[in-house]
């Protein structure tokens, strides 16, 4: 306590650098992480929220939900097959017209709110409670001015809905999600009869003949582009992790390597090598929760003032984690450098004693 | 008085390895120093007396033979009790001055009693008495970076005489500093010895300092002789 808190003391300017740059190390890893966070989720989170065990789909899409057609035929087909644990679904990307502004991009997705299931409800109702033109929408759209009990009117079709309901974590590639009935007609958007993408079902997994039958997460898996989007945004953040974690052990490696000479004298006077460790393990972690706490200070910070539509996410789970890993590795790198020292005679720490 | 040995160097040599060659720096030591007596070591430069200074306070291991300090062969003992006993048995005075940059005077003084677990007030009791004797009083608060080179000198005398050593071992502590000061320092370890029964050896290329000793002793080569 003694020796780390004089040392500070004394020299400012190279530990308050230090110190500077793990928060801009801290920063960078909770930025970016954040963002291609919010990058990934806003690209597929509403995928992962369907609430469905299995995606059946037409055989000629190969998996892949959005080439998927299904008519009215298939669905009596189906609905035979299956009973009533079957729900038909359909996405359509449109817009919604706002006065004198641009159109916000929307994608409808339209079930049998009857039997599609309950959503996560922030305020106002849930899909089964829904009466005529009334549609539940995810509330990202709030950040386009949008509150309950708004109108809204469909850009390309003009059809007029009241917003009933907000529901969370539907997003679907950065466009708000907005669940409507079938009865509103989104399904036969770009034909003139009904067309669905899937008919989602609940239950034990069965061979249907002119149909494909594939788990959620198949389904996700086949969207095009996911796996490449998620790769790579998981392939940046373990990177950047790597990357930081090992240049800012390697920082207290060598500076504490720097105080070899000290250390030796130290030992001469008959500091045992856990004395000088302690003080050492002190100041790392003393500069790591500083810079943890300011960064996410300094990270929480930028988030209010950047737009809202940025979308970032970060769990306190992982700042907590993030801060521990960095901690228990500095020591890990500034131990090292002791363990160097106390294997070595004193007086060659000191240096010749000329 | 002059009874119980403190020192026993029995048959030390050191060699020093460079690559393939090895070159004996010390040879076949034998010295016993016991308690109130104030050796002095002299001898041209590069006969081995720091080397043997080092040995002598643990900070080198010997090649061959023992050190016994109060009875304890020093280079068997565990690595946590020959931290004890440098702690507490051995006050070192460096050739060089050796102080902790970032620690003002007090701050040097106060370190080797945390380290010694010596008792907070009776250690701050003893660094005024040291610096007041030592005339460092007025440079107390004051960093190694602003003290002169006699200054650090007094202080690295302050330190080793901090924890209450039973040896103090002395590489040319008076080499920078005047002849008038550098004789009140001798008399102050030579006064030190006296009073508190302690042993003392001092490695000194100055003459006049010799006459305060009880012994001296001539390094040639690596061998050591009485004068
Ligand atoms: N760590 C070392 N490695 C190799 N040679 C050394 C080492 N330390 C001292 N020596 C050699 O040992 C000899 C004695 O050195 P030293 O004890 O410092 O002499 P003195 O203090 O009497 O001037 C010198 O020749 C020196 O070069
Ligand atoms: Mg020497």
């Amino acid at each position: 306590m003694f020796l780390a808190w004089n040392e500070f003391r004394r020299n400012k300017l190279r530990y308050g650098l230090l110190s500077l740059i793990m928060i801009a190390v801290l920063f960078l890893v909770f930025f970016i992480t954040a963002l291609s966070n919010g990058l990934g989720y806003a690209d597929s989170a509403a995928m992962s929220n369907l609430k469905t065990e299995y995606v059946i789909l037409s055989e000629e899409a190969e998996g892949v939900l959005i080439k998927s057609e299904l008519n009215n035929d298939d669905l009596d087909e189906l609905f035979d097959l299956l009973g009533e644990q079957y729900s038909p679904f359909a996405i359509t990307v449109s817009g919604l017209e706002k006065v004198n502004e641009r159109t916000v991009d929307v994608a409808y997705f339209t079930v049998d709110t009857e039997r599609y299931g309950d959503v996560t409800i922030t305020e106002g109702k849930n899909l089964r409670e829904l009466e005529d033109n009334e549609v539940v929408a995810d509330e990202s759209l709030k950040r386009f001015g949008y509150e309950l009990h708004d109108t809204i009117k469909d850009s390309r079709t003009d059809i007029e809905m009241t917003i009933a309901g907000f529901t969370e974590d539907h997003v679907y590639s950065h466009m708000p999600v907005i669940f409507t009935d079938a009865s509103i007609g989104f399904q036969s958007f770009y034909r003139m009869e009904d067309t669905y993408n899937a008919v989602f079902y609940q239950g034990s997994e069965m061979d249907l003949e002119h149909y494909d039958m594939q788990t959620l997460e198949d389904t996700i898996r086949t969207i095009p582009g996911y796996s490449e989007t998620q790769g790579s945004f998981m392939m940046m953040k373990s990177f950047l992790f790597i990357i930081s974690v090992f240049v800012s052990s390697v920082f207290f490696y060598v500076i504490t390597l720097q105080k070899t000479h000290q250390f030796g004298i130290l030992k001469a006077i008959g500091a045992q090598t856990w004395y000088i460790a302690k003080s050492i393990l002190l100041q790392v972690a003393f500069i790591t929760l500083l810079g943890l706490m300011l960064s996410s200070l300094a990270f929480y910070g930028i988030v209010q003032l950047m737009p809202e539509e940025m979308p970032v996410q970060l769990s306190w789970q992982l700042i907590v984690g993030t801060g521990g890993l960095f901690l228990i590795l500095n020591m890990f790198g500034a131990m090292l450098s002791i363990w160097k020292v106390a294997k070595i005679d004193a007086l060659e720490a000191i240096g010749r004693m000329e | 008085m002059m009874g119980r040995s403190i020192l026993e160097i029995k048959h030390v040599t050191k060699d020093f390895g460079d690559g393939n060659s090895t070159i004996r720096v010390l040879k076949n030591i034998n010295l016993t120093v016991k308690q109130g007596e104030f050796i002095a070591v002299v001898g041209p430069s590069g006969s081995g007396k720091s080397t043997l200074l080092s040995v002598i306070g643990a900070l080198l291991t010997p090649t061959e033979g023992d050190i016994l300090i109060d009875q304890e062969v020093v280079h068997l003992q565990s690595k946590k009790r020959f931290n004890q006993l440098r702690a507490g048995k051995i006050g070192f005075i460096f050739q060089s001055d050796n102080l902790i940059p970032y620690l003002n005077v007090s701050g040097q003084l106060k370190l080797v009693n945390q380290i010694a677990k010596n008792n907070k007030s009776t250690g701050q009791k003893r660094a005024n008495e040291l610096l007041s004797r030592l005339d460092l009083l007025q440079r107390r608060n004051n960093y190694p970076a602003e003290l002169s080179g006699g200054e650090k000198q007094r202080v690295a005398i302050a330190r080793a005489f901090m924890n209450d050593p039973s040896i103090i071992l002395a590489d040319e502590p008076t080499a920078s500093l005047d002849s008038v000061r550098g004789r009140k320092v001798v008399e102050m370890i030579s006064q030190e010895v006296k009073s508190r029964n302690k042993a003392a050896i001092m490695v000194t290329h100055d003459e006049r300092m010799l006459d305060l000793c009880d012994k001296v002793y001539v390094m040639k080569d690596g061998c050591l002789a009485r004068e």
